[in-house]
């Protein structure tokens, strides 16, 4: 599940709660898209990832993850926080970015949206739809839509 | 003739005395007598030319002078005669009279000349009767002069009788000159003395003059106020003759002050009027009232008495500067300005000021409002005003609290009901071989609560967003909103034989989310509590309830026991058992408190087993118009 190569990973998983981790796992694994995977547990150490540094220094940025899938409520540094260092960034802007939460709130989702998230998805109560909302957006992300070219992380 | 020639003397000559013989007798009649004339003759000129230079201005006084050489003249001849009685100088003799002959002549020339000239000057009979004429020419004049003057004029004698009456005194009073002639003035007018008539006569007598205020009564019985100045009038040996009187009618004036005071009185304000010098001339009743001081302790006095001693210095100087440019205007504008009372305290006042142009010059005119309770108010509202916004800040506070809450509850609380629900399903799924059917019926039990849970949790946000949420007012088809919410309703209602009956509903003013939201648990309920009735038979329409539109919602179905009817609102508040009727207890709540937020109300009526009814009134009253329901 945590992909060895840092350089390999397609979905970024942000997630601090390891049940929501495991059943996300769970159903990545179900549409078998969970091979190249990567969870990290807090916000700061999603942004080291993203931006390469400390513990994923060795990883390229331009080389960046096909989808990340962000919480909103992380340790140390939030979901909402992190959105808006990556989408600031010109090497990291055209990542696309789901988030991925229980909250509902309207000002979360104002937010979101003028930060420049790609979609927001509300975690159904229900691990059937849940499941269902997981594989669609693995199927889409991933295999209908066209990535980002790695020469749209480059630093202009 | 025949007497020596030493007795002959010059010239041969003998002395005058030998033609009297020397008889002695007559020798000395002749001597004495010449003497005598002589004498006479040197006094009168010396008398003349005295007289001549006493009175002055003294006409042909050339003839006096030329008369006293004549009469010198003649008196020297008569000197000549007795010295000739004994001495023959008849020689000098002749000359002296050649001399008097030479101051004659023209003198009796002259004066014959002189008899036209002399003959012109006056008599005293013409003196007096020109002197008299005169007089009457001055006083007519005087009348004429006094005749012209506003103020009514008369003079009366020693005896107190009216001697004199000018035109305005007969057209103030309504007296002629010859009715008021001889009259006594006080008599005739009655008049009204400040002080005893004696007391003011006493007073002419010795300073000649007397001012002040009297009342007159004229021929039409109408009073006047007058302002009079008495004169003194004395005669050439200086004794009293005439009082003159000059009266002013100041009554008009008089009512104009007495309305000015009047005016002032009224005011609300304390008011001060202050001559160029600061000195205080008018206060009314209120400046006693707010400064403690009695109107006698204040007029006179300089107007910085009234003002605390640590502005004293500052406000005269600005008193000088306003005497200079005096206009209309708020003393101070935008400071507190005090006032000092006579007790030391100070208040605080506000002030307008404004030039008055007098007869005196321009006082200056002070109202003064005494801003004590007023600043106090405002000061009180400040204080509320601070406490206000404090606790706008502490509900503001324990808002974003109940929002933080709020926001925690849905996304705390849901998270782990996922993963009972998600890890549940797992088992489920992928290990029910391993399960007993005992096992598969709990898993079953795990998920439905799990499934409840997070509806029970949907549903209180829901009602805790009634309450946070802003309202929005707008018309809204009532009727329309009954379709949309019918068309929510259809999936869970699929397969069931349901009559809907739908009045023409009204458009109302209202909140569209929230009253979708009312209705559409109204409704879910009815269809909810009719599952048991074929077919189930559910209304829509309107009543009149106490003059006000209702709207109510009818259904066929299981009803309640009206005893309970007051539960029926509250949260979590259920009157039917979950096996036979799923809910959470707070479907209704969240209906009353949409309903009392638009500031109406909700009640349902109901027995067992005989459906439900339940009405609501939305304020402010809906309006009346009833759209064609389709």
């Amino acid at each position: 599940m945590n992909g060895s190569d840092p350089n390999a990973v397609e979905i970024l998983l942000v997630e601090d709660n390891p049940s929501d981790a495991e059943l996300t796992l769970h159903a990545l694994k179900k549409s078998k898209l969970a091979n190249r995977m990567q969870l990290v547990c807090d916000g700061e150490e999603a942004l080291d990832f993203l931006f390469c540094r400390n513990a994923f220094s060795g990883r390229r940025i331009d080389n960046g993850p096909r989808l990340v899938l962000l919480d909103l409520k992380l340790p140390k540094v939030d979901g909402l926080q992190v959105l808006q260092a990556v989408k600031s960034d010109p090497r990291t802007k055209s990542l696309p970015i789901i988030v991925l939460t229980s909250s509902k709130e309207e000002q979360d989702l104002v937010r979101s949206y003028r930060l420049g998230v790609n979609s927001y998805i509300q975690k159904p109560v229900n691990f059937d739809e849940f499941q269902e909302v997981v594989r669609q957006l693995g199927m889409y992300w991933l295999l209908v839509n066209s990535a980002p070219p790695s020469s749209a992380f480059v630093n202009h | 003739m025949r007497f020596s020639a030493e007795l002959v003397g010059s010239g041969g000559f003998m002395p005058h005395g030998y033609c009297y013989l020397w008889n002695m007798p007559l020798v000395w009649l002749h001597v004495i007598s010449d003497s005598l004339i002589a004498l006479s003759y040197f006094a009168i000129p010396v008398v003349l030319i005295w007289f001549v230079r006493k009175r002055r201005g003294l006409p042909f006084s050339w003839m006096f002078v030329l008369f006293g050489v004549f009469i010198v003249a003649c008196g020297a001849t008569h000197l000549m005669e007795v010295w000739n009685l004994w001495h023959a100088d008849y020689w000098l003799a002749g000359v002296a009279k050649a001399i008097t002959a030479a101051a004659s002549v023209p003198t009796a020339v002259l004066l014959t000349r002189l008899v036209p000239d002399a003959l012109e000057l006056p008599s005293f009979a013409q003196w007096a009767k020109a002197n008299a004429s005169l007089e009457n020419e001055i006083r007519e004049r005087r009348d004429v002069e006094l005749d012209l003057t506003h103020d009514a004029i008369f003079v009366r004698n020693v005896a107190g009788k009216i001697v004199y009456w000018n035109r305005a005194a007969e057209q103030l009073y309504g007296w002629r000159r010859d009715e008021a002639e001889g009259k006594l003035p006080h008599e005739l007018l009655h008049t009204e003395f400040p002080k005893p008539l004696t007391e003011i006569e006493t007073d002419v007598y010795e300073t000649g003059a007397w001012e002040g205020g009297l009342v007159h009564e004229c021929r039409d019985g109408r009073r006047v106020n007058i302002l009079s100045r008495w004169a003194l009038r004395r005669d050439l040996e200086g004794k009293p003759e005439a009082i003159l009187e000059s009266n002013r009618d100041i009554t008009q004036r008089k009512q104009e002050e007495s309305k000015f005071r009047n005016l002032l009185e009224s005011a609300p304000d304390a008011i001060v009027i202050v001559n160029g010098a600061g000195g205080i001339e008018i206060v009314n009743a209120q400046t006693e009232k707010l400064f403690g001081y009695s109107r006698k302790e204040m007029l006179g006095q300089p107007v910085e008495t009234l003002i605390p001693s640590r502005f004293r210095d500052l406000h005269a100087g600005n008193r000088r500067a306003y005497t200079q440019s005096p206009r209309a205007r708020a003393m101070g504008a935008g400071l507190d300005l005090y006032g000092v009372r006579k007790d030391g305290v100070e208040i605080p006042v506000e002030i307008s000021l404004s030039p008055l142009d007098t007869e005196e010059g321009t006082l200056i005119l002070s109202a003064i409002r005494d801003v004590s309770e007023h600043r106090r108010n405002a000061e009180e509202i400040r204080k509320l005003n601070s406490e206000l916004q404090h606790r706008l800040a502490q509900l503001s506070t324990a808002n974003e609290e109940l929002e933080s809450f709020s926001y925690s509850v849905s996304h705390d609380l849901r998270a782990p009901l996922r993963h009972i629900d998600g890890f549940a399903r797992i088992l489920r799924d992928e290990y029910s071989a391993n399960l007993s059917e005992d096992g598969k019926h709990y898993l079953e039990r795990v998920l439905k609560a799990a499934n409840d849970m997070g509806r029970l949790v949907d549903d209180l946000l829901n009602l805790a967003r009634i309450g946070r949420k802003a309202m929005a007012r707008q018309k809204v088809n009532l009727g329309d909103l009954v379709r949309q919410v019918m068309a929510e309703l259809a999936p869970e209602s699929e397969g069931r034989e349901i009559e809907w009956r739908i009045e023409p509903l009204p458009e109302i003013e209202c909140d569209p989310g929230l009253a979708k939201l009312a209705l559409s648990n109204l409704l879910a309920n009815a269809a909810k509590f009719t599952r048991t009735r074929k077919p189930a038979v559910i209304e829509v329409g309107t009543k009149q309830v106490n003059g006000i539109d209702a709207i109510f919602v009818r259904d066929n179905g299981v009803g309640f026991d009206p005893k309970y009817s007051d539960k029926l609102f509250g949260v979590f508040q259920r009157l039917h058992r979950q096996d036979e009727f799923e809910g959470t207890g707070v479907g209704l709540a969240t209906v009353r408190r949409i309903i009392r937020r638009h500031g109406g109300e909700v009640w349902a009526e109901s027995e067992p087993g005989r459906g439900a009814t339940f009405t609501f009134t939305l304020e402010p009253q809906p309006q009346n118009a009833l759209v064609e329901n389709p």
